[in-house]
């Protein structure tokens, strides 16, 4: 990945492997250690799910870019996995949406921009939270990339949201393989 | 001429909004919208506006066509997927249904079906663009089509939306409906005008036809309840204020209609009629805004 980025033009400062992506405290502590060449980026590409994106997204302030498309968030849920919630569409905009997730923050999960229903920036849906799309708004514009909500988002791929389809289904087998060995016990006795 | 046509040569456009009934008999509609033949261009079909479940939009629509209106459906994304969505769009084009304005919806849990699922598959722009799609012959998955739908299409911006986040939103979005093939807009109800004419400099380059729409109140307590209720509509004390003194709260209704519009021919391209009950008082507004 990194060669072919950097045939296209892009350089690496660097490549770090960060534990817990999830932990903001860990994450502060990983940058510091090596801040220079997160501060002589521009992005931060990020190969992580997408709770570990939004993570990084609030510590660093800094641009980031998720480089996976997260399905599935199977096995141990970190520490911000619950105030960063991750609709595991596996379409991200993350990069587009100043690392706020419209499908979190958007009650209507509009992907293009809000709807005409706040009231003085509070949600129509639950007037004790802001609007989802301005807080992208306010977002956006202190990193200098307001230009990114011009992006034209393509509807959801419903088809992707396979991790329930695809739990199940283990889940299923899993049951069955009991089922089965519990008959073929009960048979023999 | 229809009402692309009209639009298109830039008369001043008038349009009025009706919402289905909530059961299957429609003679009221047909007596209240009876005093607007010939005085509106367009009549929109609302789409279980405020999430309040009625008759379909479809239904009424062909109904008031056959009675000789020229019907522009409102399409919401709240209440059906893609599937259904581009099917109704599909049935609207075989009943010779050519205008549409394409909607966000309201969201479910304002309505009187509280508990059910919000759907929200495409949004409005997503929704548009699927539009686009199915008059060049394929459905959204690519599909070809025997016969395409040709519409009109058109949608809705919120002109003074509170904050300047939601304001530049707002435009931000207008652009991006127009480039999904949105060929005018509709506004939310407009009292304030300097805060009108502010939006309508700033979409002055985007030449594309803009009809406010005008509410007409009904007591001083309405606007009241508007101001406290209502996002992206907001009524200046003054006006409140004559309502609320008026003797004859109908008239004073009709003036301040008469002249919001009087003002709203030098600002914009047409007006749209939000009547909420009413519909029958329209004819004395226009007659009063000499249209």
């Amino acid at each position: 990945m990194k060669k072919e980025l950097e045939l296209r033009g892009v350089s690496f400062t660097g490549t770090m492997v960060m534990d817990a992506l999830c932990n903001k405290g860990l994450d502060e502590l990983s940058l510091l250690r090596q801040f220079r060449q997160v501060l002589r980026s521009q992005v931060l590409l990020v190969m992580s799910c997408e709770v570990g994106v939004q993570a990084l997204s609030v510590t660093s302030g800094r641009m980031i870019i998720p480089a996976l498309r997260t399905l599935s968030a199977e096995g141990f849920q970190g520490v911000l996995g619950e105030k960063k919630p991750c609709r595991l569409c596996g379409d991200c905009l993350l990069d587009l949406t100043g690392g706020l997730c419209p499908l979190y923050f958007c009650p209507k999960g509009l992907l293009n921009g809000p709807c005409q229903g706040a009231y003085q920036g509070h949600c129509e849906v639950d007037p004790k939270k802001a609007c989802g799309w301005e807080l992208i708004y306010e977002r956006l514009k202190i990193q200098g990339r307001l230009d990114a909500l011009r992006h034209y988002a393509d509807p959801p791929d419903h088809s992707e949201l396979l991790p329930l389809i695809r739990l199940r289904s283990n889940l299923a087998a899993e049951i069955k393989d009991d089922l089965t060995v519990s008959s073929q016990g009960g048979s023999k006795r | 001429m229809t009402f692309q046509e009209r639009l298109q040569l830039g008369r001043f456009m008038i349009t009025s909004e009706i919402t289905p009934p909530k059961g299957t008999d429609v003679s009221e509609v047909m007596r209240d919208t009876e005093g607007l033949k010939g005085r509106v261009d367009a009549l929109n079909i609302t789409d279980g506006k405020s999430s309040v479940m009625t008759m379909t939009a479809l239904a009424l629509g062909h109904l008031l066509k056959e009675n000789g209106f020229e019907p522009i459906l409102n399409v919401s994304c709240r209440d059906r997927n893609r599937l259904a969505l581009q099917a109704d769009l599909l049935g609207a084009a075989a009943l010779g249904i050519r205008n549409l304005v394409v909607l966000t919806g309201d969201y479910a849990s304002m309505g009187d079906h509280p508990q059910t699922k919000p759907v929200f598959d495409l949004d409005s722009v997503q929704l548009l663009k699927v539009i686009q799609k199915l008059g060049s012959g394929q459905d959204m998955a690519g599909n070809p089509l025997r016969d395409e739908p040709h519409f009109f299409v058109g949608a809705t911006v919120s002109p003074i939306p509170g904050t300047e986040a939601a304001f530049e939103l707002q435009l931000v979005k207008m652009e991006k409906k127009m480039a999904a093939g949105a060929k005018f807009f509709q506004t939310q109800p407009v009292f304030d005008l300097r805060s009108f004419d502010r939006f309508m400099k700033r979409v002055a380059g985007f030449g594309v036809p803009v009809l406010a729409s005008v509410l007409p109140l009904k007591s001083a307590s309405m606007a009241r309840f508007i101001n406290k209720n209502m996002p992206g509509i907001f009524v200046p004390e003054p006006l409140i204020e004559e309502m609320g003194s008026a003797p004859d709260r109908v008239n004073a209704s009709i003036a301040i209609c008469a002249r919001l519009i009087h003002e709203l021919k030098s600002l914009c391209q047409g007006i749209h009629f939000i009547p909420v009950g009413w519909e029958r008082k329209v004819p004395a507004i226009l007659e009063a805004a000499k249209l």
